[in-house]
């Protein structure tokens, strides 16, 4: 009796996670499918595949610029969040800290504030500021997001990192500048290295606080997909999609090689 | 162990200069205060002249009144605030929301807790897998997700167009643009956190303790109810508190997948500062979501304090 409750238990487990997996991944797997449709509205490729809406996307100087600015931006909030992250990093796992727990909820925090709040903040402040339209109010507003990421990934690293090497550096006279340097920076590369493209995916598929800030000469790729998105629904804009898609997607691919997952979210 | 500023201190004679000895004294406050500076400047001063703005008076008109554009500077009026709380549109947004909030939060929950179950049982292959495809929204669009749920789901989506044309309706289904297809949208953009979350927390269960019950004769469901359940209940939290604050925060998907009567505070965030340009409004709802998060989540936070301080006795 019990057995067959149990067994029940478990297919009815395995049955709801199939669904939410499914609806984890069709919506990804048909937006890159009706990209490639020839078709004018939205359909599966059926009998012929067809480029037509990337050669649309790559010749439109409006969807080009978005993209322009959407790597950009990327670019600079990389720059703005690994050092910001890393030297925090750095503070936690190698000296003490006073007041620990509340500066590491202090740098997670942004994470736990809706959106819309940063972004109307961040718009306030930054035309306030005189730095509204640029493309480093946005790479400031979306390292709100990277910092905390680049800290968690960082203070992971950087703790499984053998002490007694740099100990044994600095016993031989190095300078800690150098001790961090020429042992701990070589030793946490890979995580460094991950915590640049956590950052760049954030900022590349962050998209609220970026409907506030952009302007229409700073105007990132989700910004520009979202007035399409609602009333037409025309296959364009799952290329546009596709693109951020290969993307993050390849830059995944990337960090997959590098470091093991499972290890970086901490299961057994 | 050795600290390595001691080493170095030992290794290097301290240097007579005042500004350069207190950075080698202070290297740990050195080191973390360019993310203390950022998080002020970038995080904290925003938020407190959002307040500010939220408490100046609104231009009027097309929000270009008066010669000044948004808000009017050097104005004190609690205007905003009264006409919120005066507006029965308002005060139902508010109440929808908080409702939102809590039904993402339960759904979440349940599925993302069924999700890291299974994947606490997996082997080592399909823990990967699934643990790859739940995390995998984190690192997508949220417009992709939105727009491949419409592709789907919508009106002439692909589910649609295969129904008609197999005949079985005549007329298109309606599966988006109501609660349900609202919420499914921000179990997707919550559950990448959650699952993590759970799935730590059921990992960090000592194994010994599932023998210890099934030897003692209990059946999987009893092992379950009694031994893992109970454990993983601090995950299941932290996983309410998250679906709970980014589900009243829900922005995209209520605004893609829902219609107007599922419209959200940050919704109309959005529409004040955005279409009507009047930012002292939008920046008056924004403080109030924000205030909502505060007011309900603190107590939550204090009662699971004051649980975990009493089952440690």
């Amino acid at each position: 009796m019990a057995a067959a409750l149990a067994r029940a238990g478990w297919l009815g487990l395995v049955l709801l996670n199939t669904l939410t997996v499914g609806l984890l991944l069709i919506p990804l797997v048909m937006s890159l499918a009706v990209s490639v449709s020839p078709s004018e509205f939205i359909a599966l490729p059926t009998d012929a595949v067809s480029l037509r809406w990337y050669a649309q996307f790559f010749g439109d100087p409006r969807w080009l610029s978005a993209l322009v600015n959407t790597l950009l931006v990327g670019g600079l909030t990389v720059a703005i969040s690994c050092p910001v992250g890393l030297l925090a990093a750095v503070a936690f796992t190698r000296y003490h800290l006073k007041w620990r727990a509340a500066a590491s909820t202090a740098i997670i925090f942004p994470l736990f504030v809706p959106s819309v709040v940063l972004g109307l903040g961040s718009l306030t402040f930054h035309r306030a500021v005189g730095i509204w339209g640029t493309p480093i109010s946005l790479a400031l507003a979306h390292s709100l997001w990277a910092v905390p990421l680049v800290f968690i990934v960082l203070k992971s690293t950087l703790g499984g990192v053998d002490r007694s090497v740099e100990e044994a550096a600095a016993g031989l006279g190095a300078t800690p500048l150098r001790v961090f340097w020429e042992v701990t920076l070589p030793l946490v590369a890979a995580g460094v290295f991950v915590g640049v493209l956590f950052a760049f995916i954030i900022s590349v598929n962050e998209f609220i606080m970026s409907l506030f800030l952009s302007t229409p000469r700073t105007r990132t790729l989700p910004v520009a997909i979202w007035p399409q998105i609602r009333y037409l629904l025309t296959p364009i804009v799952a290329a546009a999609s596709s693109v951020i898609i290969v993307i993050t997607l390849a830059i995944l691919a990337i960090a997959a090689r590098l470091v093991n997952m499972r290890r970086l979210v901490e299961l057994r | 162990m050795v600290d390595i500023s001691l080493a170095r201190r030992t290794a290097w004679p301290a240097r007579p200069d005042g500004l350069i000895a207190w950075a080698g004294r202070h290297r740990a406050v050195l080191l973390f205060s360019p993310v203390a500076v950022f998080l002020l400047t970038f995080c904290l001063f925003p938020v407190l002249f959002l307040f500010r703005v939220s408490l100046a008076s609104n231009p009027g008109g097309t929000g270009y009144g008066e010669g000044h554009a948004f808000y009017v500077p050097g104005t004190w009026t609690l205007d905003n605030y009264v006409r919120f709380f005066r507006d029965d549109h308002f005060r139902q947004l508010a109440i929808f929301t908080v409702e939102l909030g809590i039904l993402t939060a339960l759904a979440t929950t349940f599925v993302s807790y069924a999700l890291a179950y299974q994947i606490y049982r997996a082997g080592p292959r399909l823990k990967g897998i699934l643990l790859m495809v739940a995390i995998l929204p984190k690192f997508t669009n949220v417009l992709v997700l939105m727009y491949g749920f419409l592709v789907v789901f919508g009106a002439h989506g692909l589910l649609n167009r295969l129904l008609l044309a197999t005949g079985a309706v005549r007329e298109p289904v309606p599966m988006v643009y109501n609660l349900f297809s609202v919420v499914l949208g921000e179990i997707v953009l919550i559950l990448p956190y959650s699952v993590l979350v759970i799935a730590a927390v059921l990992h960090a269960i000592d194994p010994a303790l599932d023998d210890a019950a099934r030897g003692l004769g209990a059946g999987p469901v009893r092992v379950f109810s009694e031994v893992t359940l109970p454990l993983s209940l601090p995950g299941v939290w932290v996983s309410v508190l998250l679906g709970f604050i980014w589900g009243v925060g829900a922005f995209v998907a209520p605004y893609l997948l829902g219609n107007a009567e599922l419209y959200t505070l940050a919704v109309e965030v959005d529409r004040q500062t955005n279409w009507r340009l009047n930012w002292a409004m939008g920046a008056a709802i924004a403080f109030i979501l924000m205030a909502i998060i505060v007011v309900l989540v603190l107590p939550f936070m204090q009662m699971q304090r004051d649980k975990a301080a009493e089952a440690r006795g």
